[in-house]
């Protein structure tokens, strides 16, 4: 965020970053950056732009990437906030001191329509060129000193790509910041102009480009008609996205697999030497109740609060980084646009843009990069349409629950029935966010998708450098934005599941005695055993008088009518954390001890089948199954999205009403399946 | 039965486009927004552009540019095919289009 720029950076001389939409400004900032870079959102407004500080011969610069844009005319939220920091309009930014205007010299054309509005600017100006490589490639050949000359000032070029030329550049930046060069203003471009200025503007942009290049407007090369024909086609355009959609998704799921084992193994023994540390720390402690509360209130906050919450964080990010990764690379090749365009004719029937589709896709792994992806949709209500039913997408985290409750409690013994639940279940949420977003254009975001204008790009071969930058930004956003917020939910519902302390029962010392009468007598097996057994009683009831179990009697009979009991009540509570924590919940409450032992959930299941409700009858039939599959089908029940959302939306009142939202659909869903199941008898 | 738009100007509309034809963008009857995006896009009273690839959306090439134009959009455009006579009919509706994004009166019409 612009307030946050630190004193070297305010130092530094501010400079503008312009370009059209695919010049390779995100390229060339990077270029110039490095890692130095950090991702703003301007206050007020979703709009993003980064800024970086970078090298310009001795001195630093600081250079601000702005939306990538066809013409000052304001007619979207970014248009409107690069017009604003251009013009020195915008409260809170700094005016730029001077502007490096990004053109494409395989589009020289399209930029000269840019940079006639940029020019009467009246700031210090230097071109960089790009794609000279392309452009050679393509047999445009450009005359640097007469394309100055029509413009009035300096014109480097380059390849961002490669980093030819950007030294160049930096020495030219230098320049600029110093105020060295100023634009000699060239000829009048639309003083008078009558009719469309567009035209006039494209008219003085043809001429120059005639003017200064040699095949200024080459004709697309042959593969790209060829592809095009094959990509964008209604058919086999739709084919192209399903197989290369499977890869991304078989990339976030099974890519991102291992690296999210392995933080969670780190976390694991993070949590077992702190929790090793601090008895031991505890046991130095003279002071029996500062003992006690070194050896049970932090030892519990530090491993369960504070090493679990960031754990649960931080276990996302290959996820967050390799969709972010492979999104970067199809964007560059060209590809990306070309899936929009094919999406845009099916996806407007339910009132969402063509540019949804990669992201509610992506909502199936995980819907926080999903909802991150967003950003690509240009249109605010698009987007929060968009945004809005994300969640609704099955992801990877609902993987656990639909395992336990179709495989493990419904059809255990039908594989295949068991595997069309499954793919049911992800129809379901699919059917739900479409027909969400249909609901919402119908009411609160009442209106038409912005009909697709949209360039298709070149295709070229995308660079591996700017798609790991990307990813290492989304990244890091992810961690300094919602990480934040997410272990604060992390932390308040630890205290509701700790507190407040109850002794241990007497059925629970009786086992402890009995186990160390045991372990005197040299058996230790058995004794082992029992205090376990002891231990998880102890969990069991303790997390029945804590504040989140006192909530799971107190919602016991808001949900009784879905089927559910106190115990579920309690897993619904706790697992507004992270979806799959119901699952563990389950496990402290039916006490099938560790979860992460071996052969654990197929005791789970067995406690989970035998299970009763406490007028003895079964608790898990068919209709109470099916309640709770539905339930976790709808709700919104991770804290992770709605931070996200919260930072996406730039408030509370978006994740409010899609928590309040989903919660109810949820509900009445749930309440609908099992209520009409036990009237036919199926409960 | 009503005449389509620009039909009596000899004007096309551009979902009406034959594929590889090209023509100079006559009017634009889009609402205000679109025909900004437009313009910025290089759609422009005045500037000839090229159908690539009918259907919705369609492809045009527009200064230099291959762009995807949903049926929506495309149909408030109407263009003049390349290989007609400008006639002073046309100059005028262009330069009326211009100005206040309507068709002009037709001659007799109130």
């Amino acid at each position: 965020m612009t307030a946050t720029i630190n004193s070297t950076a305010l130092a530094a001389p501010l400079i503008a970053l312009v370009g059209n939409p695919n010049a390779g400004k995100t390229t060339l900032f990077n270029a110039l950056t490095g890692l130095r870079a950090k991702t703003a959102n301007h206050p007020g407004t979703t709009v993003e732009y980064r800024t970086g500080l970078a090298l310009a011969g001795t001195s630093p610069v600081e250079i601000i990437d702005l939306p990538g844009l066809y013409s000052l005319e304001a007619a979207s939220a970014e248009e409107r906030l690069a017009r604003d920091i251009l013009r020195g309009d915008l409260v809170g930014v700094r005016r730029p001191k001077a502007i490096i205007l990004l053109m494409d010299a395989t589009n020289l054309e399209r930029s000269l329509g840019l940079a006639s509005q940029v020019l009467e600017l009246d700031l210090p100006i230097v071109v960089a060129l790009n794609m000279m490589d392309a452009a050679e490639r393509d047999g445009i050949k450009i005359d640097m000193a007469q394309l100055e000359e029509e413009l009035g000032c300096h014109v480097v070029p380059i390849t961002a790509r490669s980093g030819e030329g950007v030294g160049d550049l930096r020495m030219a930046i230098a320049e600029v910041a110093r105020g060295a060069k100023r634009v000699s203003r060239p000829t009048a471009i639309c003083d008078s102009c009558t009719g469309c200025a567009f035209s006039a503007r494209y008219e003085w942009a043809e001429r120059v480009g005639a003017n200064v290049s040699v095949n200024p407007r080459p004709t697309t090369p042959e593969f790209t008609d060829h592809l095009d024909g094959v990509l964008t086609h209604p058919v086999a355009g739709l084919v192209a996205i399903v197989a290369v959609m499977f890869g991304l998704l078989a990339l976030i799921f099974w890519g991102a697999q291992f690296p999210m084992d392995m933080i969670d193994w780190l976390f694991g023994q993070l949590a077992v030497g702190a929790d090793a540390g601090l008895k031991a720390l505890a046991r130095e402690v003279p002071n029996g109740m500062l003992q006690s509360f070194l050896q049970d209130d932090v030892r519990s906050l530090v491993v369960r609060g504070l090493i679990g919450g960031v754990g649960g964080v931080l276990v996302f990010l290959p996820q967050i980084g390799l969709l972010f990764f492979a999104l970067a690379l199809l964007e560059d090749t060209g590809y990306l646009a070309r899936a929009s365009f094919v999406m845009d004719r099916l996806m407007s029937k339910a009132g969402l843009p063509g540019k949804a589709f990669v992201p509610l896709l992506s909502a199936h792994a995980c819907a926080i990069p999903a909802i991150m992806s967003t950003r690509v949709i240009e249109d605010w209500r698009d987007r929060l349409v968009t945004i809005m039913i994300a969640p609704l997408m099955s992801c990877s985290a609902r993987i656990p629950v639909y395992t336990l409750v179709v495989g493990g409690l419904l059809l255990p013994n039908n594989p295949m029935l068991a595997a069309a639940t499954m793919a049911g279940a992800y129809a379901v949420g699919a059917g739900s966010g479409l027909l969400g977003a249909v609901l919402l254009r119908r009411t609160v975001l009442k209106g038409e998708t912005q009909p697709l204008v949209m360039e298709l790009p070149r295709y070229r071969r995308p660079s591996l450098r700017t798609a790991f930058w990307t990813a290492l930004d989304r990244m890091r956003l992810f961690v300094r934005k919602a990480g934040t917020v997410i272990l604060l939910f992390s932390l308040a519902l630890w205290v509701l599941a700790e507190y407040p302390k109850a002794a241990p029962s007497q059925q629970v010392v009786s086992m402890q005695t009995q186990a160390a009468a045991l372990q005197s007598s040299g058996q230790s097996a058995p004794a082992d055993a029992l205090f376990a057994d002891a231990q998880r009683l102890d969990d069991r009831e303790a997390l029945a008088h804590s504040f989140a179990g006192r909530v799971g009697h107190f919602v016991e009979p808001v949900l009784s009518p879905l089927g559910f009991n106190w115990q579920i009540g309690l897993g619904i509570v706790t697992s507004l954390v992270a979806r799959e924590v119901i699952v563990s919940t389950l496990v402290v409450v039916y006490g099938a001890g560790d979860p992460n032992a071996p052969g654990a959930s197929t005791s789970l299941v067995d406690n989970l089948r035998h299970a009763t409700r406490a007028d003895g009858t079964p608790l898990f039939t068919v209709a109470t199954c099916l309640s709770l599959l539905m339930f976790y089908i709808l709700a919104l029940q991770c804290t992770s999205t709605i931070a996200v959302v919260r930072r996406e939306t730039g408030g509370w009142k978006w994740p409010i009403i899609q928590f309040v939202g989903m919660s109810a659909a949820a509900y009445l869903a749930s309440l609908i399946i099992f209520q009409t199941l036990r009237a036919f008898g199926i409960s | 039965m009503s005449m389509e738009p620009g039909s009596d100007l000899g004007l096309t509309r551009l979902d009406h486009v034959p594929v590889r034809a090209c023509g100079m963008v006559g009017f634009l009857t889009a609402p205000d927004d679109e025909v900004v995006r437009l313009k910025a896009m290089g759609v422009c009273v005045g500037r000839r552009i090229e159908v690539i690839q009918q259907g919705d959306p369609l492809i045009i090439r527009a200064f230099g540019s291959r762009i995807g134009v949903s049926i929506r959009v495309a149909k408030h455009v109407f263009l003049d095919l390349c290989g007609h006579a400008y006639s002073l009919e046309h100059t005028l509706a262009s330069d009326h289009a211009a100005r206040t994004g309507v068709l002009p009166p037709r001659p007799g019409q109130d």
